[in-house]
């Protein structure tokens, strides 16, 4: 069978493509001179005291880049000027990834004084991704570090591919947050999903209307690459520019909840940030978040688990009334069986070893079978009843 | 050694006690330093991989920056060689790596094959759907690719082969955009045309190296036919039962044999053959093993290793050891029967002395019509040529899937080249991809730019193995564990309900086939039979593409060759008493059919002709029946191809009088027997590769000589009233003369003019 001859076999049945002299609606935004050829850009300010749902988004420019080092646990953020932190969100041809998957609308965003400005980089046609490609370089490497949410996995790795593709020099990339993973740190015990449209209603206090959904987002570029209707890709264009908005009001509460305590915030939160402090080995901040959450009137695992980090932070400072207090606290606290055992076992190793209080330290013991084991539960009972016989 | 050869590569050839090349490597190691292709064709253990390895090692010694991929049909073969490549590069003070990527390899060690690998080595699915499609970070490699070695070339043909060229197309492609043009180093077991095979998967031309300078032992060749037991029926004795014997006999005097079977169920029945028997002697049953592919790779390794150590003295296996995996000398092996093909029969036999000393390798040969020809023509064996590996990269099927991943890849320019697909046709084919809305072109002065505009990944969608289908895994109920895996198309055959499916040695019978989940309940049970599935198989034409006239005689047949859609469908199976092989009963099966569209040749008898035979319509369709069976065999012979490659079947051309497909056919009567009459009878021979690979075509030209070989083959026959060997036994009731059956298939092949060639 030759190639073609086949292929006229196949082909009867299937349908012819849409005819591309149909009419067109007009994009949002402007063509572009560059050196690099033309570009289709979307350029706007948002007003400096703008919104997003009770966050106001200037917020962000005022950040502790220490705390921001510590809730993405990546100490090269902390020296970076937030000032020039550039936002960065795509809409791709698919989530396939790959080479064959295109960022076809690259949303940047940044601070200008108290505003946010946003540019939105639409590729009209397919294989005209240089002038973009060399425009997202110039702003990345003006930046001082670089915002997404999952684009350590998803964006930056695709935009990686483009530059290769189009062989435009792929810019070195400065320090990069990933709020996806911050927001996945603070609020995963107690929201179920971590998506940006959930965050922001749960978090920012944001609701979109009429919003786009982003499964369907790729078939409308290939329909306008066909000829269709331009206007639903205006959705997709302001679904991306509020994309960026969030990830500035996002980073905004994130870092100043991390700031100071708020006794306002759902104890989970504050646990969170005192588990995020203790990595870091702030150890202060640990523990008065930690304070926070066992006193916020939370559910016994949360507050128990809050003493028993503080008690943690007050043994590695040598404080053993602190420590004996706090496990106190989370024993009483405790409301199941093997959460209690496990106090119970920190107990008696704090009644043993650092109070040298051998008959306390027995009756704690008799209560960490649970904890660690039938063995070595009878194995700690048997050494401290030997010991106390010795002393006696 | 070559003078130019770098100083560390030569100490670590000497590490290994090696001081002269063989010729075959010096002229491998000169061709491949030139850049030119090479395929290296020599036989086993003559060396092979130190001729693809020497280039490559001289490259890296002398260009730290250089890159090489090795591709290897299995995975369990890229780690055999990532062991020794390892162990040559660190003698050879290589700064760079080998490392192996496939499914298996864990993250950080995919990211240290990106960023540092001298060497990948991976197998074709792999390069398909997990690295090509990501290119753009494997840039290093892509760029510095000096070589690429393509290993066990040989077992590239039909649909894996097919697509493994556009692979390469692809490959190619994106080395060109990274800016190299790698050298193809092929090594392959003997085959007919190993430089044209090469040269057909690379798309450019290939040196071949065939003549091995490495000595090797003498070989004595036994070919052993069954006693006849029944001569009227043309009934030999049992080619396994006979092939347990000899191995028996072997194994009691100590020689380490390797027995082969053709399927996984005669391996299966021959290991517990083996293992009984044995027992009597006070040999432990574990010294007797199977090996097959379904085996799960913890147990292969195994196995291996206690092959190595002489703790297993006789291994039974399908054709898992043909992808030279290193066990060591064996001193006989044993074919149970023809594979199929000369190229598959070499490498087996050339299992056996890989020593100097006398080693012995033997056929028995069933009473399959091909093996039945062999036996007769022993010589053949020595003297025919060997099978060609055929392959068809412009398959339509084939190319359009990957000219997806291509697109997916980069976009096809106006000057883009494939392969050597010619410019129009690669246009028209875009340009249907086009229609279909997965590329989308866009215009420049130089032409259309295609570019892959879709929300998916289509590597994922293509397999190379097959039609595209997932493995069913076997599921132990008691053990409540995964015993082994099983292509789909085999588990129509092997795992419908009630099956016996045998398992190292062991029996289970077939519980639950779970369809849609692709799974395989099983229980252990020990039954006294075992059991083999009956496929029924229906052909309908799709459009005729070429059509003639064979006009010999008198009456005139028509012959055509067009598209075909085929349609099987596993209709029952019987039981078949183990030691006796007796038929002890027949079960039912409901599956699903299994469709496909290929090419085919066919061949009507006109109804007119039918009608005006003496003999009842009946009986006349079954002699027609018996003719299309001797030109499967001498059109696969003649072929050179594996019989199983050819489907074969009598039906009607008219899509209208289709016979549906029997399912009441157990008890008995052959299917389509029921045919009434006013549809002309036709014989239909057709590529069971989805597609087709040319073999219809081939007959197609070939037709006449086709139809005088069968004449020829039906005359010299031995038998009196038609044999496996030549129209198969007589399918017919007992109330019908057999010895006119024969008579009347000759009488038939007068009647068109057919006459034998001499």
């Amino acid at each position: 069978m030759s190639i073609k001859r086949s292929l006229a076999r196949i082909a009867q049945t299937t349908p012819r493509r849409l005819d591309v002299a149909s009419v067109r609606g007009a994009l949002p935004g402007q063509r572009r001179d560059t050196d690099h050829g033309e570009l289709h850009l979307i350029d706007e300010y948002l007003e400096a005291h703008h919104h997003h749902g009770r966050v106001p988004i200037a917020e962000a420019l005022h950040v502790s880049t220490e705390r921001l080092a510590q809730l993405a646990l990546d100490p090269s953020l902390e020296n970076v000027d937030f000032r020039r932190a550039l936002f960065l969100d795509t809409e791709t041809t698919g989530l396939a990834g790959g080479t064959g998957t295109v960022p076809f609308l690259i949303g940047i965003g940044w601070f200008e004084d108290q505003s946010m400005r946003i540019q939105q980089l639409f590729l009209p046609e397919l294989g005209r991704e240089a002038p973009m490609l060399h425009w997202l370089r110039e702003r990345v490497q003006e930046s001082s570090c670089v915002v997404s949410f999952n684009g350590k996995a998803f964006d930056w790795p695709l935009l990686r591919n483009r530059f290769v593709l189009n062989r435009v020099r792929a810019p070195v990339l400065p320090p990069h947050l990933d709020l996806l993973h911050c927001a996945r740190r603070v609020l995963r015990s107690r929201l179920k999903s971590v998506r940006l449209v959930e965050l922001e209603r749960r978090v920012l206090g944001m609701y979109r209307e009429d919003d786009i959904s982003g499964a369907l987002i790729p078939q409308l570029y290939f329909d306008y690459l066909g000829g269709g209707d331009v206007s639903p890709l205006a959705k997709v264009i302001e679904h991306n520019a509020n994309d960026l908005i969030a990830l500035a009001a996002l980073v905004a509460q994130l870092v100043s909840h991390f700031d100071e305590v708020r006794g306002a915030d759902d104890p989970r939160d504050h646990l969170a940030y005192a588990k995020l402090a203790e990595r870091t080995g702030d150890r202060a901040r640990a523990r008065s978040f930690a304070d926070a959450a066992a006193r916020g009137g939370g559910e016994s695992a949360c507050t128990v688990e809050a003493y028993m980090l503080n008690a943690r932070m007050a043994r590695r400072g040598g404080e053993v009334d602190d420590e004996e207090r706090a496990l106190l606290e989370a024993l009483q606290a405790a409301d199941d069986e093997e959460i209690r055992a496990v106090v119970q076992l920190a107990l008696a190793k704090l009644y043993e070893h650092r109070r040298k209080d051998l008959e306390r330290a027995l009756e704690h013991a008799a209560g960490t079978m649970l904890a660690e084991g039938e063995d070595a539960a009878e194995r700690r009972v048997a050494r401290l009843e030997r010991r106390l016989a010795s002393q006696n | 050694m070559p003078p130019s050869l770098a100083s560390g590569v030569a100490q670590a050839l000497h590490q290994r006690g090696i001081r002269d090349l063989y010729s075959h490597q010096v002229r491998a190691f000169e061709l491949a330093s030139k850049g030119k292709h090479v395929v290296v064709a020599t036989p086993t253990a003559s060396g092979k991989s130190l001729c693809y390895n020497l280039p490559i090692l001289q490259a890296l010694a002398s260009d730290p920056t250089a890159t090489a991929l090795y591709l290897f049909p299995t995975k369990a073969l890229s780690r055999d060689q990532e062991e020794a490549l390892r162990a040559l590069m660190r003698d050879a003070d290589l700064s760079v790596g080998a490392i192996t990527y496939d499914g298996d390899t864990p993250n950080d060690a995919r990211r240290a094959a990106r960023q540092r690998a001298g060497v990948l080595l991976t197998n074709p699915d792999m390069l398909h759907a997990g690295i090509m499609p990501h290119h753009t970070g494997w840039a290093r490699l892509f760029s510095n690719l000096k070589y690429v070695v393509v290993d066990e070339l040989h077992t590239y043909r039909g649909v894996f082969g097919s697509h493994l060229a556009n692979v390469i197309r692809r490959l190619q492609r994106i080395a060109r955009f990274h800016g190299s043009s790698p050298t193809f180093l092929f090594a392959s077991a003997t085959i007919g045309n190993p430089r044209e095979h090469a040269s057909r998967i690379c798309g450019e031309p290939v040196e071949l190296i065939d003549e091995s300078g490495a000595p090797a032992g003498p070989r004595q060749l036994i070919v052993y036919n069954p006693p006849v037991i029944n001569a009227e029926l043309g009934m030999r004795q049992s080619y396994i039962k006979t092939a347990v014997r000899l191995t028996q006999d072997l194994v009691r005097a100590g020689v380490p044999t390797l027995v082969f079977g053709n399927s996984r169920n005669g391996v299966e029945v021959m290991l517990k053959y083996l293992r009984d028997r044995l027992a009597r002697d006070k040999i432990d049953p574990s010294a007797i093993h199977a090996y097959r592919g379904g085996y799960l790779p913890q147990t292969r390794r195994r196995i291996e290793g206690a092959l190595r150590d002489g703790e297993i003295r006789c291994v039974v296996a399908t054709n898992a050891l043909e992808l030279g995996i290193d066990i060591g000398a064996l001193d006989a092996v044993v074919c149970a029967g023809y594979p199929g093909t000369m190229a598959g029969l070499w490498q087996r036999f050339g299992r056996a002395g890989r020593r100097r000393d006398l080693a012995l390798a033997v056929l028995v040969s069933s009473s399959n019509p091909v093996d039945q020809y062999m036996a007769r023509h022993p010589r053949q064996l020595i003297s025919a040529p060997i099978e060609h590996a055929r392959i068809d990269p412009d398959n339509i099927e084939i190319l359009i899937q990957h000219l997806k991943c291509a697109a997916f890849e980069l976009p096809f320019e106006p000057d883009d080249v494939y392969g050597d697909v010619p410019d129009d046709a690669l246009g028209e084919a875009l340009d249907y991809l086009a229609d279909n809305g997965v590329v989308h072109p866009t215009s420049t002065a130089a032409g259309s730019i295609y570019h892959w505009a879709s929300d998916s990944y289509p590597a994922n969608n293509v397999s190379l193995r097959s039609a595209s289908w997932d493995n069913f895994v076997i599921i132990d109920v008691e053990a409540n564990r995964t015993i082994a895996e099983m292509d789909w198309r085999s588990t129509h055959t092997m795992l419908h309900e009630q099956a016996i499916y045998q398992h190292e040695g062991g029996q289970y019978q077939v519980e639950r086939l779970d369809f849609d989940n692709h799974k395989a309940f099983v229980r252990r049970v020990k039954p006294d039979y075992y059991t083999t599935a009956m496929t029924h198989s229906k052909v309908t034409v799709l459009e005729q593409d070429q059509g003639a006239t064979v006009a010999l005689g008198e009456v005139s047949l028509d012959a055509a060759l067009g598209d075909v859609s085929v349609i099987e469908k596993v209709v029952g199976y019987k039981k078949i008493k183990f030691h006796t092989h007796e038929n002890v009963g027949y079960g039912e099966v409901h599956l699903p059919e299994m469709q496909k569209h290929t090419t085919a040749f066919w061949l009507t008898f006109p109804e007119d002709f039918v009608q005006s035979r003496p003999e009842p319509r009946a009986v006349v369709v079954d002699a027609l029946r018996g003719l299309s069976k001797a030109m499967h065999v001498v059109g696969a012979v003649g072929l050179m191809i594996d019989p199983r490659d050819l489907g074969r079947t009598l039906g009607s051309r008219n899509k209208d009088d289709a016979s549906p497909v029997a399912t009441k056919s157990l008890y008995g009567a052959p299917p389509g027997k029921g045919q009434g009459p006013g549809f002309d009878p036709t014989i239909f021979l057709y590529d069971t590769v989805a597609g087709g690979i040319g073999l219809a075509s081939r007959l197609f030209e070939e037709r006449e000589e086709l139809l005088r070989r069968a004449r020829n083959l039906i005359e010299s026959c031995e038998c009196t009233e038609g044999c496996p060997g030549c129209i198969g036994p007589d399918a017919s009731s007992d109330d019908e003369p057999e010895a006119a059956r024969r008579r009347l298939v000759l009488g038939l092949l007068d009647a068109v003019g057919v006459s034998a060639t001499h």
